[in-house]
């Protein structure tokens, strides 16, 4: 049997460069049209962009279902909305159920109804065709911020459920009574506990998930289910 | 008062009536027909029956007075019949037949039974007289109708010989007559020549009034001619219409079609714009660049070419079409229209050229209605295809179009291809009325069918048209 050491590949520039690229951003372009599709691509690569392109809606979600890549950096969809077999809208509200990558739409000067439905389902923005580069790179840049924060902002949820897990019971029973505004006597009467334990376990509870002052106690207690 | 001898008369009368008919039926050699001959050979009778009236004395009794009786009568039947069949009012043949007979028993029963002589003539005379008439009063009609002076003619000296005849019935009657013509005095003789007059102006009135018509027919023919050719270029005129608003239907998706390439060649000159500022591009990139945008460029200017040929208004041409090229021109011209309706398109295997005679863009025309029907119908349909396939048979080629769709209502089936008749609630109920006359124009013909429920259903159109003789299979 082989080791693991002897399935390693050595490190070539282009991983490198690939890594690189990934990192300042990665643009899924899905359009039908052949030649657009390479034109966008060359565009998209040459401003540092890692690209992945796909002809078909369906054949990006078949991708995803045996094939979920997992790179770190930010990441958004530029998909065609008039395809055969599954259109843009329709990619865009499976997408929605899968993860919350950022969409960009982009249609061939079509009616306002479309344009309203896509926004209605969370499209950050809709390109017309032809597109400007400079319009097409600044919608891709915002997409990829919007990727950036919400990835931070799941980091930062999934943290801080590992850290409301490791309080006990009585250190959120009284963090949350904290957060709702009540005072320390008021608690020790209530639970029928001594002041000093409850500022007591209030200290450690604070510790725990990162609070510094009363008002990060109240933030994480909204955003974390306390 | 005899300013001439009244049996001399009579066989002038008889020779002009042999002649002058004679002389009609060759000059009217073009025009002849059934009342020509009647008008004719009524003439001819006449002629007969004058001269037979003319040999009085000199042959058996009945042979110059029950024979001219009988002929007379017939003739002037004929005559009668044959402007009544141009009037469009012709009497009934037995009828005829037994009235005469009738008139002859009555004739034979005055005269050999009864004996009496004058009564005999009175009779005639009164029955020939009558027939005059009515002969004065068709004509009469006929140059109201026609407006033809030659008729009126025709009806002012019969109404004169009808006049003359009455006049004589009624010397015969006031008893100043005799029952022989040849032996009485004025009113034979105003008779005679009235007669004479008739024999010369009804026949070359009846060959004016002949000629006329024939004039008028030819007329009328080049007007009809004029027509269809108006009707020819209307609806040419109609087809281009329709190919129009095909064309305006089909414009959004093919604003669509267009837009693809222009949104290629944009980001790819683009593209070539940021490497050469930034100086990132060497030459080989630049020309890749560059040659894509020469090849959408091409792309965008096919698709347009492709709008023009179809809308450009053309008369009929004819030349070598191949139907297998058309399907597939037509295929892609509403391609993005299928693709948005998830219509798939499946040919049969190719089978060479299929070379009729014909307008390219007509027969395109025929396509594009049976192609943009096919995706209508499938909006619905479970399964989406048009089937198309394109066979030789027995010089024929035949063009069959079918899709999945549910197929035509039996309503539908029978009233498709009547115009105006539609199905749709946009529609104009003109596209297969069309499609129908311009396959008819190209000596084909255009078949709605539905296939088989068992066979899958769906609609078929199904075109045949007289493959080009120098077919190469």
């Amino acid at each position: 049997m082989k080791t693991l050491k002897e399935y390693r590949s050595p490190i070539t520039v282009f991983d490198r460069k690939l890594a690189e690229h990934c990192t300042r951003g990665r643009v899924v372009i899905i359009d039908d049209d052949e030649e657009i599709l390479s034109a966008l691509t060359a565009l998209v690569e040459m401003e540092g962009y890692a690209c992945e392109t796909y002809v078909s809606a369906l054949s990006y979600l078949q991708m995803l279902n045996y094939n979920r890549p997992c790179f770190p950096g930010p990441c958004c969809v530029l998909c065609d909305v008039k395809m055969p077999e599954l259109g843009g809208l329709e990619l865009q509200s499976r997408l929605a159920e899968l993860d919350d990558t950022p969409v960009l739409l982009m249609s061939g000067a079509s009616g306002a109804r479309e344009a309203v439905s896509a926004f209605h389902a969370g499209a950050l923005d809709f390109l017309i065709k032809p597109i400007d580069a400079d319009t097409l790179l600044t919608a891709v840049d915002k997409a990829l911020v919007v990727s950036v924060e919400r990835y931070s902002q799941r980091v930062r949820k999934v943290t801080l459920a590992a850290q409301i897990a490791t309080l006990t019971e009585r250190e959120r029973d009284i963090a949350r009574r904290v957060a709702a505004g009540q005072t320390n006597p008021a608690i020790a009467e209530e639970l029928g506990i001594a002041l000093r334990t409850v500022k007591l376990h209030r200290q450690r509870a604070m510790e725990k998930i990162g609070a510094v002052k009363m008002k990060d106690l109240v933030r994480i207690a909204d955003e974390g289910n306390l | 008062m005899t300013f001439f001898d009244v049996r001399t008369a009579f066989l002038i009368l008889g020779l002009l009536y042999l002649l002058l008919p004679t002389v009609a039926w060759i000059v009217l050699a073009r025009q002849r027909s059934l009342q020509v001959a009647l008008w004719c050979g009524g003439g001819l009778l006449v002629g007969a029956g004058s001269i037979l009236v003319g040999l009085y004395n000199s042959i058996p009794e009945w042979a110059y007075i029950t024979l001219p009786a009988v002929m007379f009568r017939v003739s002037f039947l004929a005559r009668i019949q044959s402007l009544r069949m141009d009037l469009g009012i012709p009497w009934p043949c037995p009828w005829m037949v037994l009235a005469e007979m009738a008139i002859f028993l009555t004739f034979t029963g005055i005269h050999y039974g009864l004996q009496d002589h004058v009564l005999r003539a009175q009779f005639n005379s009164s029955v020939i007289a009558g027939l005059l008439l009515h002969l004065a009063m068709l004509a009469w009609r006929i140059g109201r109708d026609e407006q033809s002076p030659s008729a009126k003619w025709i009806s002012y000296v019969y109404g004169l010989v009808g006049t003359a005849m009455v006049f004589r019935v009624l010397s015969l009657t006031n008893g100043g007559g005799n029952s022989n013509v040849l032996n009485e005095g004025f009113s034979a003789q105003l008779l005679v020549l009235s007669l004479l007059l008739s024999s010369v102006i009804g026949h070359f009135g009846y060959v004016g009034l002949a000629l006329d018509r024939s004039m008028r027919r030819e007329l009328k023919m080049t007007a009809d001619r004029a027509r269809d050719e108006e009707n020819r270029r209307l609806g040419a005129q109609i087809a281009q219409l329709d190919r129009q608003r095909s064309l305006g239907e089909l414009s959004a998706s093919l604003g669509h079609e267009l837009n693809q390439p222009l949104t290629a060649i944009l980001t790819n000159a683009q593209v070539a714009k940021r490497g050469l500022q930034s100086g990132r591009f060497d030459t080989a990139q630049h020309t890749e660049f560059l040659d894509k945008i020469v090849h959408n460029t091409q792309r965008a200017s096919q698709i347009i070419e492709r709008i023009r040929s179809f809308i450009r208004p053309s008369t009929s041409r004819s030349e070598p079409v191949d139907l297998n090229i058309i399907v597939r021109e037509v295929a892609e011209l509403v391609a993005d229209d299928a693709h948005r309706s998830k219509v798939r398109f499946v040919f049969s295997a190719n089978t060479g050229q299929m070379l009729v005679t014909g307008d390219s863009i007509q027969l395109s025309q025929i396509v594009l209605n049976a192609f943009r029907n096919a995706i209508e119908a499938l909006k619905q349909a479970r399964q989406r295809e048009i089937q198309v396939s394109c066979r030789y048979s027995n010089e024929r080629i035949i063009l069959s179009i079918r899709d999945t769709g549910p197929g035509l209502t039996p309503e539908a089936l029978d009233q498709a291809g009547t115009p105006f008749f539609t199905t749709k609630s946009t529609g104009l109920g003109m596209g297969i009325s069309i499609s129908r006359s311009i396959a008819l124009q190209h000596g084909g013909t255009l078949n709605l069918t539905n296939a088989d429920a068992q066979d899958g259903g769906g609609a078929i159109v199904e075109l045949n048209f007289p493959a080009l003789s120098e077919v190469n299979l």
